[in-house]
């Protein structure tokens, strides 16, 4: 659970009667304990929760209806944290192209340096005008809401694990240290892509909203 | 481990490389403009004794191995005549393997030494409307009549039928449903494309169009039973025999074609000079054919080693469908680099990329598509389930 470790309250999915899901609020004191896992993104952190006879009031809400809006705000807002990481990525391998010298000019004037760099650039761009549109719409709760929050979820999260990728090639072996800010990012892309299931599982739920065969 | 040719094999390779630089590009661009088959070019190969390269001595031919085949198929595409060059002789290089391992003694003293002469075109007759790759579902049948058959079906993407004086064609002389064993029930002939009994009908398409694709349509025609090859009902064990070759000899073409798209693409960029430079100076045009040089050489190798392996004796069918997959791969990205490479004049006819871009996106599809070598490496080489 992300932030498991630090969460004052809990909203707990519980079986009701006959077995659908229903809502119950907790507060972190006797009978929740959470144990923190570390992550390689050390900007975030995770905790398995558990609860043990914890005391707890119900929620008056429909909990089919609040987790699919929880799933839907999740992937927007994943995706676009993704975005905020490439595009700070991509300031960072232009900057520092400009920047470092080999065989006694800016590598930025490499073809295949600058090449990489606009691919960047389109995905930053796609992602963007994507994870806006998403957002409204889930801001709107239209009725394809859900599929336009999966399609950012899958897409732009993958696109910004790819830019991690490339950012990291066009620094050489400065991106890779502690030192250099770019790990910071290049840790929150990976993580980004696979928190809250990787591009797989949100393209199954895209493909559960086609006319497709079932398999 | 020597990864040096043989004396042979260098020998091959040079001979095949100087006797078809000897058709040039315009002579293909026209080849394959007018749908004419290359008949100077499959001659003077005839001529050559080139046609009868894996055909035992005894019947006229060499006695060499798919190697060697494959080496001479790869410089008959490489020389950039393409697959309608190759496409034009395949057949007489390999095509007759089951009839090789399995026919009459008669029907062999019949035929290879006039497919060694080149005066016999075959083609082969495998695929239909209902049944691609999945060839147990063929329904064309062979009816028993006296000692006689009488053949009724329909064939689809027959090469070189519209050229062939007879076909090597695969039906079943038991219905589907009536056989135990779905592989049972097929048997082979080597006959006589008849046509007031066989109507056939080039398709239109894409490219190799020096070479005809077609479909055919046969009404009763009479087979006697001494064009059987084999058994009856063996047939579909016989065609298995051959896959593996034709994989080889497909990657080798698309390996060829690779090489010439790549050579071609090179010149281009050396030549061509835009704001002031060659454009092969840009890392952005530099790059992929370098990379496609590097996979082209790795093709290769897993291309010699599946030949290797065969003439050895060895089971090869994992070598075989990673040679084709690969070659396939690289031959495809070599003409599609070397298509951008041209910029423009690439889409045009004059440069010939765009034939090579034609042809070697066939090779993806036939003679089987790159979907299916997967299944097949991830089915009998890793041991996954079975996906279709």
């Amino acid at each position: 659970m992300l932030a498991g470790d630090l969460a004052a309250r809990f909203v707990a999915v519980v079986d009701g009667q006959g077995g659908s899901p229903c809502l119950r609020l907790a507060s972190a004191s006797a009978g929740v304990r959470a144990e923190t896992r570390r992550l390689l993104d050390r900007s975030r952190s995770v905790a398995d929760v558990v609860m043990e006879g914890a005391p707890s009031e119900p929620l008056d809400v429909d909990a089919r209806e609040f987790l699919a809006g929880c799933a839907a705000r999740a992937a927007v807002l994943v995706a676009a944290d993704s975005l905020g990481a490439m595009a700070r990525m991509l300031d960072l391998a232009v900057e520092y192209s400009k920047q470092r010298h080999q065989f006694g000019v800016p590598i930025g004037s490499f073809q295949a340096v600058k090449h990489a760099a606009a691919t960047i650039l389109v995905e930053v761009e796609a992602a963007r005008s994507a994870v806006y549109f998403a957002a409204a719409s889930v801001d709107g709760g239209g009725p394809q809401s859900a599929l336009h929050a999966a399609a950012v979820k899958a897409q732009v999260t993958a696109a910004g694990a790819r830019v991690a990728d490339s950012a990291l090639t066009l620094h050489g072996a400065i991106g890779y240290t502690w030192e250099h800010d770019l790990q910071l990012f290049f840790k929150r892309a990976k993580l980004d892509e696979y928190l809250y299931g990787g591009p797989t599982t949100w393209n199954e739920r895209i493909a559960d909203g086609l006319n497709l065969v079932p398999v | 481990m020597d990864f040096e040719l043989s004396e042979d094999q260098a020998t091959i390779r040079r001979a095949v490389a100087e006797l078809a630089a000897k058709f040039d590009d315009q002579y293909w661009l026209e080849k394959d403009a007018a749908h004419e088959f290359p008949t100077e070019f499959y001659q003077a190969f005839a001529d050559g004794g080139w046609l009868g390269i894996t055909i035992p001595e005894e019947y006229g031919g060499h006695g060499f191995g798919i190697t060697e085949a494959a080496l001479l198929l790869e410089e008959v595409s490489a020389s950039g005549a393409g697959m309608n060059g190759a496409s034009s002789m395949h057949l007489s290089i390999f095509g007759m393997h089951p009839v090789i391992l399995h026919g009459s003694e008669e029907l062999k003293r019949e035929n290879l030494p006039r497919i060694v002469g080149g005066d016999l075109h075959v083609c082969f007759g495998v695929t239909e409307p209902g049944a691609g790759l999945d060839t147990t579902r063929i329904t064309t049948f062979a009816r028993r009549d006296g000692s006689d058959y009488v053949v009724n079906g329909r064939k689809v993407w027959i090469s070189k039928a519209m050229e062939s004086e007879k076909v090597l064609l695969l039906t079943r002389t038991t219905r589907f449903e009536d056989v135990e064993k779905k592989t049972d029930g097929l048997t082979l002939f080597l006959t006589d494309l008849d046509r007031d009994h066989v109507d056939i009908r080039p398709i239109r398409k894409m490219g190799r169009n020096a070479v005809s694709s077609n479909e055919l349509f046969i009404d009763d025609l009479r087979v006697p039973e001494a064009h059987r090859v084999g058994e009856e009902g063996q047939g579909f064990r016989y065609i298995l025999d051959g896959l593996n070759p034709e994989r080889m000899l497909v990657a080798a073409e698309a390996l060829g074609l690779g090489r010439v798209a790549l050579r071609r693409a090179v010149r281009y960029g050396n030549d061509r000079v835009v704001f002031g430079r060659p454009i092969g100076m840009n890392q952005g045009l530099q790059f992929p054919l370098a990379d496609s040089l590097a996979r082209l050489d790795a093709a290769e190798l897993a291309l010699r080693k599946a030949t290797w392996l065969y003439d050895n004796g060895k089971p090869c069918g994992r070598e075989a469908n990673t040679a084709k997959y690969l070659c396939a791969d690289a031959g495809f990205d070599a003409a599609d680099r070397a298509l951008q490479t041209h910029g423009g004049m690439g889409y045009s006819e004059e440069y010939h990329v765009a034939r090579y871009f034609r042809e070697a996106r066939l090779l993806k599809i036939a003679p089987l598509s790159q979907e299916m070598v997967l299944n097949y490496l991830g089915e009998h080489v890793l041991g996954l389930p079975r996906s279709y």
